[in-house]
């Protein structure tokens, strides 16, 4: 046998070196505790000045040691379980594995039917929720868009009502705030068996989003308190413009959107030690000429692998990006955007990567952009497996079995690896020319279309337990008359 | 004061590995039992008496071959004689291609039966305006380094289509040019045509302006003509890409290691013979390797088994250190679409953060039949975008920008500093066809879809103006050699015509 | 109908070489006519193969394991057979002309075409057309078929028909043409009968050729 042996289990991609990361680490550590941040929020101020931060008017700095402390008890392994115990859905965070799912909030949704853009409703989470559920690559669920059709405090809340029931797979909710947060929280639990039980088997995520440059807005720092009370997994991450909200340079970006992720890792391990923590966000440039925030520049894919790398080498899991584009329709290059992004974020194994179906700069949502990224994530997936070497994969005796001239197509090694070795995609067309044209001379957009709409028409996701299904109606009836009454 | 740092490691550049360096070694070591104990084919006796004399065990002698067997201390032999670099340079000399570890080019395939028309969008026969559309669009696009024919002229005649197809290159391009060939007698022609291009034997010698493509037969097969075009390159100066193209499960083991350990075993022994006959012969090796699609039998060209295939054997030679012949901008769509443009992405990132060096395909659709200048215009803007990831991040006092963090505080903002307008050229990437507007200004400017401003440019290449790349002296003299070629082999041809 | 014959179908399907001999052994005591397991066992496994290909559910090594195992089948009924054409649809020599090495296509080619009940004569890679012409007057086959991987190899098929044709065998015998440059314009162009797209088209155009014979 052979001994000090090793090998590459999949692929193995870097940006950055040891000695980069540690400058970038340290940079992040300077920033926190001599730049400080902004925290809109009395309360965290004050828990933090007790955990001995040094609070200044609205601005709190935070020594190293505090870092240091909350990356001890913030864990880097954890599983998100599927609702129903299907442990084919529950979601293993670890080093080495790339998830992926959908964005939130877009105001707009490509119609499934009418193929036009218009604003995103509440049938609409139904729609994306029972695609995710049945797409073979991705992972988590969010819903590609703000819920315009109900009132306006409550678009949340309902999102996650609407879509509890339609998927398994772990959501990732957003809220307004504390209120809503404990609506969507109620729904969860109660499938989960209570509080307790949820806990033990936590079942979604919760998203908080801060502000770039290094402001922590009072909403996102009140949704972190109700998850760290709570027990929910949290992700507090900006989304960060190199060269608008951020330093132009990758470097700066990436320190920056770190530490401003990092106020919300201090505050949370504080509260609870422990509780599930995802640092990120969404770093990109901002296009000089269109005024946007690109969602398809090759620097997302660059500095979204580069925050990754300083994620892990600070033991934290990553809320990552990709399969999105600046395309306002389905077209080539919504896919090659699309999957430039995904494959980087499979290479760098960013731990949840969101946004998988934005298109138009994160202004739409399209699910039919999930469904192409779909294939995408699965062709991406089997080049970061790589290759696996071992005296069988090696087949010295099968190639001297066939010989010079021969064929392998009746092998008995041929009939026991095709199908494993081999990835075989939904969309790619493979057909030869002939076959390809006596079907029509489809594209992949209406293969695409075609898919999605059937899934649509066959699928039906495990439902929730009766009760939760009870108590969504009425936590959200609840929840009318509660908005109904605020003055 | 200020002290240097050291002990420091920096990535200069993202890195990308397949395969540990004890993986390619196992790979290794079993690629050599198959050439002693398995053997290879050869059918030229020219060929095989050049590795018997080099200490090859031959076995199993036939009428028209041999089973030759290679011990692998003649492996170790060959492999400290192959050079590490091999350059090419283009008729014009700024086109320069150093092969060698790390260093990344991009160009087309060739030989398609089939090209898409640009102006139908039909597919249909290849022919030389094809062949000269091609490389004048390769000629345009910076991105693409050296050229491939891509279609295959089928409009002249058949058995002497490849000085045709040389000439209809270099009348579009003055890059370097990977050519095939039908047999030595096509390499000795087109040699002539170059040596007429480049100005004589010298400056041949300075730089070659073409390299010749050479398949051997997959599995463990070497033809007459593929030994007798090896051997006539290394007689005569001219880098050749020795590159087989097994596919996994049909002329290949099913799992992608048992693949690259025989087609590894193919390439070595295109480096034996090549450092036997002349010791420094220049060789690159590598090839397409990829899948059969077990539900169409179609050669697979976009899976990601081709790419993950290919950047491994990238890993392999850069251990071997031996120019590597990597694959990629190629799709098995039958259009450009969102297939084409997603398999195009990924495999052209892939080999380029792996570090293949003549990274060719690039424009193949259709499990390599047919070519498209509309894949061709996309994966250039593609190739720039992933050098844009490849250049990776600086990190350094300037770059982490902490006193310009510091100095903005939360809540402002980064637009007007200086550190943002003295960067904002250089560290953001420019598309040219992907477009970034709002809905109501892509609205405006008429909606359209990718493919169609991608289209829009294919016929603006096509259509605009540009100088002859040929005098009419040189251009005569060349097509002489055509025409002679024809005469010679003009009783070979079919009555019928054979395509258009 | 009979349980064995179900398991025969089944064999065929599973592409169970081994089994599908003593399946029919079994099927031959129970007193079924080799004709019988013929049509209810072997062709009825093979059709549902075909269905299952085409539809994605099933592989191509599968399918060529399952066409082995239908050629087994069939090479163990047909000495039991009145009518040896029942079993043995014709005969076909295939080969890939002068000048070309690949093989690859030609092969699927020929193990599809045992499993659609022909028996096939595989000649090798580059071949002349002397070599094509000797053959059909020695096996005396209903269909020759060429294949070639190469633009420049295209035209030896051009030049092994006329070669047929120049020894007057060319009434004798039907002649298909497959590789992926071919296709059916230029199999028009040269004077072939026929041309398949991939393996399964061309062993289900032998069936024509020979029943449109």
């Amino acid at each position: 046998m052979r001994t000090n042996y090793r090998v590459n289990a999949g692929v193995r991609f870097e940006v950055f070196s040891r000695d980069q990361l540690e400058e970038l680490f340290n940079g992040v550590l300077h920033v926190m505790d001599k730049i400080g941040l902004d925290v809109h929020h009395e309360e965290a101020r004050n828990i933090l000045a007790d955990a001995g931060a040094h609070v200044e008017d609205k601005r709190v700095r935070i020594p190293t040691h505090l870092v240091k402390r909350a990356l001890a008890t913030a864990p880097r392994s954890f599983t998100i379980y599927a609702r129903d115990g299907n442990p084919a859905h529950d979601i293993q965070i670890g080093p080495g594995r790339a998830h992926f799912g959908p964005g939130p909030t877009p105001p707009n949704f490509i119609d499934v039917e009418t193929l036009e853009r218009r604003p995103y409703v509440r049938d609409d989470a139904r729609i994306v929720a029972t695609v995710v559920d049945a797409l073979p690559n991705i992972d988590f669920c969010e819903s590609l868009g703000t819920i315009s059709d109900v009132p306006t405090d409550l678009a949340a809340a309902y999102e996650f009502a609407t879509m509890f029931p339609r998927t398994t797979k772990p959501i990732v909710a957003w809220s307004f705030g504390w209120d809503d947060s404990n609506d969507i929280h109620q729904i969860a639990i109660t499938e989960a068996g209570g509080q307790e039980a949820f806990e033990r088997r936590p079942n979604y995520i919760h998203y908080c989003e801060p502000l770039s440059p290094l402001v922590s807005t009072f909403e996102a720092v009140d949704k972190v308190i109700f998850a760290a009370r709570h027990a929910v997994p949290v992700i507090f991450t900006t989304c960060a413009l190199a060269g608008g909200t951020a330093p132009v340079t990758p470097a700066g970006i990436i320190i920056q959107t770190t530490a401003e992720s990092f106020m919300g890792l201090v505050l949370s391990q504080i509260i609870r030690p422990g509780l599930p923590f995802f640092t990120g966000g969404v770093l990109s440039v901002m296009d000089m000429s269109a005024m946007i925030l690109s969602y398809g520049a090759p620097e997302l894919s660059l500095m979204m692998a580069g925050v990754t790398e300083l994620a892990h080498y600070c033991g934290l899991p990553l809320w990552q990006t990709g399969g999105c584009t600046d395309s306002k329709c389905l077209d080539e290059q919504a896919s090659l955007e699309g999957s430039l992004s995904v494959f980087f974020s499979a290479l760098s194994g960013g731990d949840l990567c969101h946004d998988v179906g934005y298109t138009e700069s994160g202004m739409t949502g399209s699910i039919l952009q999930t469904v192409m990224m779909d294939d995408a994530i699965g062709y991406s997936r089997r080049i970061t497996r790589g290759i696996e070497v071992t005296p069988d994969t090696l087949a010295v005796d099968v190639i001297r079995d066939v010989g010079p001239d021969g064929h392998y197509l009746y092998h008995d090694h041929t009939m026991q690896h095709f199908k494993t070795e081999f990835w075989y995609p939904n969309l790619c067309d493979r057909h030869n020319y002939e076959e390809w044209a006596a079907e029509g001379k489809q594209t992949m957009r209406a293969r695409v279309i075609d898919r999605t709409r059937e899934i649509l028409a066959t699928h039906n996701p495990s439902p929730v337990r009766p009760e939760t299904a009870e108590a969504i109606t009425a936590i959200m009836a609840a929840a009318e008359n509660r908005v109904k009454n605020k003055p | 004061m200020r002290v240097n740092r050291h002990n420091y490691e920096i990535n200069a550049t993202p890195r990308l590995q397949v395969l540990s360096e004890d993986q390619i070694e196992a790979i290794y070591y079993a690629s050599l039992r198959v050439l002693y104990e398995t053997g290879v084919r050869v059918y030229a006796t020219e060929g095989v008496d050049v590795a018997h004399a080099g200490g090859a065990i031959v076995e199993e002698t036939t009428a028209r071959s041999s089973l030759v067997k290679i011990p692998p201390d003649m492996v170790d032999k060959a492999r400290a004689t192959v050079p590490s670099k091999v350059v090419v340079i283009g008729p014009d000399r700024r086109y320069r291609m150093e092969l060698f570890k790390n260093q990344i080019y991009y160009g087309g395939g060739s030989d398609t039966p089939f090209t898409l028309d640009p102006y139908t969008g039909e597919r249909r026969r290849s022919t030389y305006q094809d062949v000269k559309n091609f490389a004048r669009i390769a000629q345009a696009l910076p991105n693409y380094d050296f050229h491939m024919s891509l279609g295959i002229t089928q409009d002249t005649a058949v058995g002497t289509y490849d000085r045709w197809q040389y000439l209809a290159m270099l009348e579009g391009t003055s890059k370097p040019i990977n050519i095939t060939a039908v047999d030595i007698e096509g390499v000795r022609d087109q040699l002539e045509m170059a040596l007429i291009r480049v100005g004589g034997k010298d400056e041949w010698r300075k730089g070659p302006i073409f390299s010749l493509y050479i398949e051997p037969v997959s599995p463990l097969s070497h033809s007459r003509e593929v030994v007798q075009k090896l051997l006539f390159c290394c007689d005569n100066d001219i880098p050749f890409v020795y590159t087989p193209c097994p596919l996994a499960g049909a002329t290949a083991p099913a799992t992608l290691a048992g693949l690259l350990v025989q087609a590894l075993a193919e390439s070595l022994f295109g480096i034996v013979l090549s450092q036997l006959r002349r010791p420094g012969a220049q060789i690159i090796i590598g090839g397409l390797m990829s899948n059969m699609d077990m539900l169409s039998t179609i050669y697979c060209y976009g899976s990601p088994e081709m790419a993950l295939l290919s950047a491994a054997y990238t890993d392999i030679t850069k251990w071997l250190r031996v120019p590597e012949y990597e694959t990629a901008g190629c799709s098995d769509a039958k259009l450009f679409d969102e297939q084409a443009a997603m398999e195009a992405a990924i495999n052209i990132a892939t080999s380029g953060l792996i570090g293949g060096n003549m990274i060719h395909d690039v424009g193949y659709l259709d499990s390599g039949l047919t070519s498209c200048p509309d894949l061709m215009v996309a994966s250039d803007e593609i190739i720039d975008m992933v050098k844009r990831i490849l250049q990776g991040i600086e990190v350094t006092p300037d770059t982490m920008a902490l006193d310009v963090i510091a100095e903005i505080g939360p809540g402002g903002h980064f637009m007007e500093h200086d550190h943002t307008f003295e960067r904002f050229k250089t560290e953001i990437w420019r598309p040219k066809l992907i477009q970034r507007q709002n809905w109501e200004n892509w609205q405006l400017a008429g909606g359209q879809r990718y493919g169609q401003r991608v289209h829009a440019r294919v016929i603006e290449i096509l259509e605009s103006d540009t100088a002859p790349l040929l005098d009419e002296a040189m251009f005569k003299e060349m097509r002489r050699i055509c025409e002679l070629a024809d005469a010679r082999h003009k009783d070979e041809e079919l009555d019928v015509k054979m395509f258009v | 109908m009979s349980q064995t014959l179900e398991q025969i179908t089944t064999g065929v399907i599973e592409g169970n070489i081994q089994g599908i001999r003593q399946l029919i052994q079994k099927a031959l005591e129970e007193g079924l006519k080799a004709e019988e397991i013929l049509q209810n066992g072997l062709i009825v496994g093979m059709n549902e193969v075909g269905k299952r290909f085409k539809v994605a559910q099933m592989f191509i090594p599968e399918v060529l394991r399952a066409a082995k195992t239908m050629h087994a089948g069939q090479e163990l009924l047909h000495p039991l057979v009145t009518d040896a054409r029942a079993v043995r649809v014709g005969t076909i020599v295939i080969g890939t002309v002068q000048g070309d090495m690949h093989d690859i296509g030609k092969n699927l080619v020929g193990m599809m075409c045992e499993g659609a009940g022909f028996e096939v004569i595989d000649l090798g890679f580059d071949l002349s057309p002397e070599t094509f012409t000797e053959a059909i007057k020695v096996h005396q086959p209903d269909i020759v078929g060429m294949s070639a991987l190469l633009t420049t190899t295209m035209r030896s098929m051009g030049h092994t028909l006329k070669a047929i044709t120049e020894a007057g065998l060319r009434e004798k015998v039907k002649v298909m043409v497959g590789g992926a440059p071919v296709d059916a314009e230029f199999a028009a162009r040269i004077g072939a009968d026929g041309y398949g797209h991939n393996a399964v088209v061309g062993a289900e155009l032998a069936r024509k050729l020979v029943e449109a014979a």
